[in-house]
């Protein structure tokens, strides 16, 4: 689906680096939920898992937010299709759960903006899915 | 590993796609499905994959491949 934005390339990746993955990290449940239209959508493409809506979204952050102690994301590579609203980053997540051990991934999300937030989502992991 | 991947297949088909293209970094990173039907068998396997290609003087000098099943580049 297409969809229209007047997001820039710097707003764009405002959007997805601080606005999302800097609220995930801080476990700030309302910003990262801020970032979505009501009706968007999450697919985890690599474990063919989807979250349509953004109470299906909240539901899934708060088992995601409370089953790691430590979220990190960082090492970031973008790439930013202004015209056609849309932004791409690689990035390493660590991952540290109530046990302290330590999962590692390296993942690609692909986000589509409506306006000025996300309606869909896509995610290809490079291990198991944590976003269940 | 192509001559792999195209021996290995009666029938090798790539759609759906939606890029994000990125002149000023000369990258592109492409979502697709794809299905492959393995010589001898009746049935197509079908993947959602993506790929982020990174690029200088118009060819790739980097491809990075995300499968949703078993890895057909050996």
């Amino acid at each position: 689906m297409q969809y229209q934005s007047a997001l820039n390339r710097e707003q764009l990746t405002e959007l997805a680096i601080h606005s999302y993955f800097g609220n995930v990290d801080k476990k700030n449940l309302d910003q990262v939920l801020d970032c979505f239209h009501d009706n968007a959508m999450i697919t985890v493409q690599t474990a063919f898992t989807t979250h349509a809506g953004k109470e299906e979204i909240r539901r899934m952050f708060i088992d995601f937010m409370g089953a790691y102690k430590t979220i990190i994301h960082k090492d970031f590579s973008c790439t930013v299709d202004e015209s056609n609203g849309r932004i791409t980053a690689c990035f390493t997540a660590e991952l540290e759960d109530d046990d302290g051990n330590w999962t590692t991934l390296q993942n690609t999300n692909f986000w589509r903006i409506r306006g000025d937030r996300f309606q869909e989502v896509y995610i290809y992991m490079s291990g198991e899915n944590p976003l269940v | 590993m192509f001559e792999g991947l195209f021996d290995a297949h009666s029938r090798i088909w790539h759609g759906n796609f939606v890029h994000t293209a990125d002149i000023e970094a000369e990258a592109i990173c492409s979502q697709f499905s794809v299905e492959v039907t393995p010589k001898g068998a009746d049935q197509a396997l079908r993947y959602e994959n993506c790929n982020r290609f990174y690029l200088r003087d118009g060819k790739f000098t980097r491809v990075f491949v995300y499968m949703s099943g078993e890895n057909l580049l050996k």
